[in-house]
């Protein structure tokens, strides 16, 4: 009997023949993410990844947590491997059902069987009835119901079988690095973060660059920053962190440029450096947290303006989702916490009693000709810090 | 560096820094173990027990360690209450004490007690015929803060301890006197309050020590239960090591107070000056004049203080703000509203605070600094 973790992946089953791109990178992801809790032996099989351990400590339910947070991966399962044969199945699935009653105080259940491997004696249906029966023989007050159980034994035969109960979902998506790189705006609030996740979640490398305006904002921002970043890499596997001083920029704009229009004016800029650093480092796009008509920044008008200082596509994958719906899905990948500690970010030192909620762009690229971009742009990028997490 | 955020926390003194280490590997025994290292210990800790007691003229078993400021408004609020329920569910606290206390008397609140704030004027006093107004025959506790945190306001308990016994001896009266303690004396012989709080470092003393002083006959409910140190009190392995560099630093504190107090008011009229020369209405004293002398409040004209604080943080200058800024509401700190501080004054509200460290020189870096970020923010 070996304990063993099963790895379910759906998607990728659609990319015909490129399937083993897909396979390859998502078993390197796992490789990578698993490298340090011991030896790993990783096997893929009829459309399925196996992970087993030679290690007698090996820690499963952190391997189990790790693998949740890794893309391409549908769902898990701790599995229990033991040869075809159905005595020992018998066996092994009172040890199972015997925990299960233990741990979670279980009352019904059902037995679901897949026999992949024709030559076993036994159909499907038989071992469900057969197993079923003899589970309830040994374990009275247990009953069986079809539609609604405690819990569900699997026992799936095939080569070896494959006994388990729990089927864990896990992120979905697509492997890490099928997908070339973008480069995330990243700030200290709470979209920019579940914006670039979305986009990592397709299989994207994610770069995040944050706008630092010390001594208008506190290092505390920064920190959150990184720490949101921190929590970002461990989907991502990996994310490089430009920190780019931005005081400068956003004094010279308040100083030389229509009040209303600073806010839009600080967007451009912010957009043309992201696309300086995405050009350098090969990123292919832009990702934003912005959604339609939640600030005067982010009307259609506004984008459109912003839109203009760049040429590399620009994401915005929460353009059009409420703010609960995006604020769901923090709390669920864990940045939510960690976006509402109430330091200050670039976005708020800065800010017009009444910004223009529907910005010219001839008048933008009129109010932006006092300030001499290029050298604001290039000493910014010449001081920008690179944090790799 | 310049460090005027004194009130927030204070550098340890050496002598005290020194004596704790020292003790820490050397008199390590606990001071309720029976052999002699715990002898030793027990020592040092009753000794210093003494010597504090002789900073406020009390008697030392009227002294019992806490983990600090926080813990011993906690336990004396919270303690009195409990043992108090049965005569009477009535109490009076300012509104612009420490978060230790109205958090404490919140939690009061939400199991039934009657808890009612008092009028304080624009500096955060309160108004003595209001607490006379207020004060009834079944007010079991009266919570009052020797000095306030923000602005250096004085309030006046030694006349609200005479209100309050005359109106009924037993009602329990609680001063915070953590931002009091080493400046201005405090003698428990003429203050007539029946449990007081004191801090470790806000007087250059180690972090995470603290006392509550308990007049004589005062009963309190313990908050932390155990082996049944500090007469049982308060429990847990007593921290002798730091109750011993408290005790340092208070005699160190208290032997040079009016000389410290003294400076720290020389320092606080060159920044009053300097500033009001230059800046004169673009700038607001929010502290009163005869406040304590080492807390300085002053709001700036159209400024957000947290980013004042960073320009300063910059010139490696350190003070503290009375609002957090922040583009949310309700930033700005409770004693600003409670004084009703207009809202563009309270979000540019900065907080200096001196100790014995600082110097007059320091004050006039500051006052430049500041006129210079000014100009350019």
């Amino acid at each position: 009997m070996d304990k063993i973790i099963l790895v379910r992946y759906e998607e990728i089953f659609l990319k015909g023949l490129n399937k083993h791109v897909f396979e390859n990178r998502l078993i390197k992801n796992i490789k990578q993410k698993l490298d340090d809790l011991g030896s790993v032996r990783i096997t893929k099989s009829q459309s399925r990844i196996y992970i087993e351990s030679d290690d007698a400590d090996f820690d499963f339910d952190e391997a189990i947590i790790r693998l949740t947070k890794i893309f391409g991966i549908a769902s898990i399962s701790p599995v229990v491997r033991i040869k075809s044969d159905y005595d020992e199945i018998r066996k092994t699935s009172l040890d199972i059902v015997g925990d299960l009653i233990e741990r979670k105080s279980y009352k019904t259940f059902k037995v679901e069987s897949k026999r992949g491997d024709k030559s076993f004696p036994m159909s499907s249906p038989r071992i469900c009835a057969d197993l079923g029966g003899y589970i309830l023989s040994k374990f009275p007050r247990l009953k069986v119901d079809v539609h609604n159980p405690d819990f569900i034994l699997y026992v799936e035969v095939r080569e070896n079988t494959y006994l388990y109960s729990e089927i864990i979902p896990s992120v979905k998506g697509l492997p890490t690095g099928t997908g070339g790189l973008a480069t995330l705006l990243l700030s200290g609030g709470i979209d920019s973060p579940v914006a670039g996740w979305m986009i990592a979640k397709r299989g994207v490398e994610i770069e995040a660059v944050y706008f630092h305006s010390y001594p208008y904002t506190s290092d505390r921002a920064k920190d959150k920053v990184i720490k949101l970043s921190e929590i970002l890499s461990e989907y991502c596997m990996g994310i490089k962190l430009h920190i780019v001083p931005f005081t400068e920029i956003q004094t010279s704009i308040n100083e030389k440029c229509p009040h209303e229009y600073i806010t839009i004016i600080m967007r451009r800029f912010m957009m043309r450096i992201a696309e300086r650093i995405a050009r350098k480092s090969g990123s292919l796009a832009l990702v934003t947290g912005e959604a339609i008509g939640q600030v005067a920044s982010q009307t259609m008008e506004s984008m459109l303006v912003t839109n203009n200082a760049v040429t590399l596509p620009v994401y915005r994958p929460l353009i059009g989702m409420d703010k609960n719906e995006v604020i769901e899905i923090a709390k669920r990948i864990g940045t939510f916490d960690t976006s509402i500690l109430p330091y200050e970010d670039c976005c708020t030192v800065f800010v017009a009693k009444h910004p223009v909620i529907k910005p010219s762009l001839q008048k933008t690229l009129e109010y932006e000709k006092p300030l001499d971009s290029e050298k604001l742009i290039n000493d910014a990028l010449s001081r920008t810090e690179v944090i790799k997490l | 560096m310049i460090y005027f955020d004194n009130s927030a926390t204070t550098k340890p003194y050496k002598e005290v820094v020194e004596l704790i280490a020292r003790l820490m590997s050397e008199e390590f025994g606990n001071s309720s173990s029976l052999h002699a290292l715990g002898l030793r210990a027990e020592r040092i800790l009753e000794d210093t027990r003494d010597k504090l007691a002789s900073t406020i003229k009390a008697k030392p078993e009227e002294l019992v360690f806490t983990s600090g400021g926080t813990e011993s408004v906690n336990m004396a609020i919270r303690g009195t209450a409990e043992v108090l329920k049965r005569s009477g569910n009535h109490i009076l606290s300012s509104p612009v004490e420490h978060a230790a206390s109205l958090e404490s008397l919140k939690e009061l609140e939400r199991i039934g007690y009657h808890v009612e704030y008092l009028e304080v004027d624009e500096y955060g006093r309160i108004l003595i015929d209001d607490l006379k107004a207020k004060l009834r025959k079944d007010t079991i506790l009266v919570n009052i803060m020797a000095v306030n945190n923000e602005l250096g306001t004085v309030e006046p308990v030694y006349e609200a301890a005479r209100i309050i016994k005359s109106n009924n001896k037993a009602t329990v009266f609680h001063v915070d006197a953590v931002q009091a303690y080493g400046k201005m004396p405090i003698n428990t012989r003429d203050l007539n309050a029946d449990l007081i709080s004191f801090s470790s470092h806000k007087i250059h003393g180690p972090k995470g020590v603290g006392m509550l002083y308990m007049r004589k006959g005062t009963r309190i409910h313990p908050l932390i239960m155990g082996g049944g140190h500090e007469r049982k009190l308060r429990s847990g392995t007593v921290n002798v090591p730091c109750i011993a560099g408290f005790g340092l630093a208070a005699l160190i504190k208290t032997e040079r107070m009016k000389e410290d107090q003294e400076k720290s008011g020389r320092i606080r009229n060159i920044l009053i000056k300097e500033l009001t020369s230059s800046l004169s209405d673009k700038i607001r004293i929010n502290s009163p004049k005869d406040g304590v002398e080492n807390i300085l409040n002053i709001s700036f004209k159209g400024i957000k203080s947290e980013t004042l604080l960073h320009f300063l943080e910059m010139r490696d200058i350190y003070v503290s703000t009375g609002s957090a800024c922040s583009s949310k509401k309700n930033a700005i700190s409770h004693v600003l509203k409670a004084v009703k501080l207009p809202q563009q004054w309270a979000e540019g509200s900065i907080r200096f605070s001196f100790g014995s460290f600082n110097t007059e020189n320091e004050a006039v870096i500051v006052a430049d600094a500041i006129k210079e970020i000014i100009n350019i923010m």
